[in-house]
Order: structure tokens, then C-alpha cells, then sequence
């Protein structure tokens, strides 16, 4: 069972890596606990230590912190094929939480098993370095999103974002694609309150950028709204394949 | 312990233009009300002080209503008083 929930990472990891066959063969062979999730429980707890990365075979997961006063800002969305927690290898002490957002359907992998993996494959273990720059990328993103856009800029940029990255995992088609978020949670990741959030939603529709029913987003012109949200797509460093 | 029953509450948001809200959000009572509408005033305000065409007739409102009619209304004010001539 454990070869499906890998064939996420390993088409991640193929398509923006140099990759051998045999490194292909050692990540399909690493040992994997399945485990299911209901929408925001927990994966790992700040304070916690864990010994465990996990993968994001199916659904959504994110990582937030809250204020002493229990305002909670959510850092960074997650879609499948990525470890949320790969940074735990070497810091193991969570400094955040990292939960599901929708329901999920994860992989643990010892740690012990990708350090052995490392240290016998080098180009396995860039390959992982990558994704976590890649990670640290997006962050600055968002940082640079929440401090200095306005609310509908924001709105657009994050849209644009997700639709990229939920594209090149064949999960948008057409700028069509379902996240199942809430208002509340869309403002956490963006500093704002749910009623701004419904706001600047108005206002992308009004322009005729994007449709939403439930949990889905359709993006009407994928070139508007990305001009819209000012987004350029350098900092997600997509693989060849997804810059057209 | 019961739940106790929600308000739908719907803020309408006015600056340049107004922005009738239509889908409202669910909260306990009044006062989560005021703060939603406080920290959305805050939020809009943000942001219009950097798209505002005019900083010295800044104004920008919250008016909150439940399916009963208004409930209040959130105001912000900008004033600019030069200190020299």
C-alpha cells in the first residue's frame, strides 16, 4: 500500500530534480505509516517532538501559530506531494502547529529512514534541500503579500498561488480547482477579518475574475487575476513543464 | 453544554464605493459583532488610506445589521491638521 502514497512525492520530486532510477527506487522503498485525518486535527502540536515527517498523499494541511490573546495566523497552505514538516529531520522541536485543513490522508516516514536515504544519496538529499527552499521561498511571498498588498491584491495574489501550485499536480485544470477553506481561514492566511475576506471575494467576482461555489474556485482569466494579485510566478520555481 | 443560538450579522462596508453584504456571518451575540465590525474598519481602513484618491476626506464606515434591521454602525475618521501655514 505504501507505493500510491509516495507517487506523489516521487512525481514532485522527479519532475524539479536531477534523479537517477535507483534514487527513484530508494524514496518508493522508504517505510510509510498511513494515517487518515478529519479536517483540524492536529498533525504535529508546537512543543512537540517528533521523530516522523510526513507526506501529504491526498487533501490539504496548514501551519499556523496563535497569539497569547488566541488570534491565529495560518503561515502556509499545503497540497499533496509536499512534507510540511521536512524541516523537522534536524530542527525536531515543532516551533509551530501543522494541522489538516480539509480531510487528509498522510504518510509518516521515520526520520532515521531519510537521513540514512541522505547520506547514501546525495542527489536524493538535494533534491529534499530544494523542497525546503522552495518552502522558504514561499514564505518570504507571503510575507512580503500580507505586509505590503492591499486586501484584494492579497486575495489575488493567494488565488493565483494556489492555482499554480495545485496545477502542476494536475489538481487545477483551467484555472479550475477545489480547496475546501473558510472564509475565517482564508483571512488567517491573509490578515484579514472574515468580513474584509468577503469583501475583496465580492470585488475579484465583480470584476469578473473568479467564481466560487463552495469549496470550489474558478478562475475565470488566469492572466487577469494574476496581474490583479501582481504575482509573478519566479518564487515558486516550477519545474520546466509548468512555465508556459 | 447547549450552544447558544447564533445571529446572522452582515456589515456593510462604506468608503469611495459601499459594499452591501449579502451573505453575512454567524456570531454569538452584539459584541462579537462590534469587534468583527472594529477589526474590519481597521482592515478597510488600511487599505484605503493607500488607494484613497483624497487622504484628507478619508472616511470609512461598518454598518451592521441582523435580519431585524441595523444594529450599529463603526466609523473611522481621518483628520489631517497641518501645523504651520
Amino acid at each position: 500500500m505504501s507505493r500510491p502514497l509516495l507517487d506523489s512525492l516521487l512525481t514532485k520530486l522527479k519532475a524539479a530534480s536531477d534523479l537517477d532510477s535507483d534514487d527513484l527506487r530508494a524514496i518508493a522503498s522508504l517505510p510509510i505509516r498511513t494515517r487518515h485525518l478529519d479536517p483540524h486535527e492536529f498533525i504535529v502540536k508546537e512543543g512537540d517532538r517528533t521523530h516522523e515527517c510526513c507526506l501529504i498523499a491526498d487533501g490539504f494541511a496548514f501551519r499556523s501559530k496563535a497569539t497569547w490573546q488566541g488570534q491565529t495566523q495560518i503561515l502556509s497552505l499545503h497540497v499533496p506531494g509536499e512534507i510540511p514538516d521536512l524541516h523537522s529531520l534536524h530542527l525536531e522541536l515543532m516551533d509551530h502547529d501543522l494541522k489538516a485543513l480539509s480531510r487528509c490522508t498522510l504518510g509518516f516516514i521515520p526520520h532515521a529512514a531519510i537521513k540514512s536515504l541522505n547520506a547514501n544519496r546525495p542527489r536524493v538529499a538535494a533534491a529534499l534541500w530544494r523542497e525546503t527552499l522552495v518552502d522558504a521561498s514561499i514564505f518570504r511571498e507571503w510575507m512580503f503579500n500580507i505586509g505590503s498588498r492591499v486586501g484584494v491584491t492579497r486575495m489575488a495574489h493567494l488565488l493565483a498561488e494556489l492555482n499554480r501550485r495545485l496545477e502542476v499536480i494536475g489538481m487545477a485544470k483551467n484555472g479550475v480547482f477545489d480547496l475546501p477553506i473558510t472564509q475565517v481561514e482564508l483571512g488567517e492566511c491573509l490578515g484579514l477579518t472574515g468580513v474584509h475576506v468577503n469583501r475583496v471575494l465580492k470585488q475579484l467576482r465583480a470584476e469578473g475574475l473568479v467564481r466560487t461555489s463552495r469549496s470550489v474556485f474558478e478562475l475565470l482569466d488566469i492572466d487577469l487575476m494574476e496581474e490583479r494579485g501582481e504575482f509573478d510566478p519566479d518564487y515558486l520555481h516550477l519545474p520546466a513543464f509548468a512555465l508556459s | 453544554m447547549k450552544d447558544a443560538p447564533m445571529t446572522r450579522y452582515y456589515f456593510d462596508l462604506r468608503n469611495e464605493e459601499v459594499a452591501i453584504d449579502d451573505e453575512g456571518v454567524e456570531l454569538a451575540n452584539a459584541e462579537a459583532a462590534q469587534t468583527e465590525a472594529a477589526r474590519s474598519l481597521t482592515d478597510l481602513a488600511r487599505d484605503a488610506v493607500r488607494t484613497a484618491k483624497d487622504l484628507k476626506n478619508l472616511n470609512v464606515a461598518v454598518e451592521v445589521r441582523d435580519d431585524a434591521g441595523p444594529v450599529m454602525r463603526a466609523e473611522l475618521a481621518l483628520q489631517i491638521k497641518p501645523a504651520r501655514s
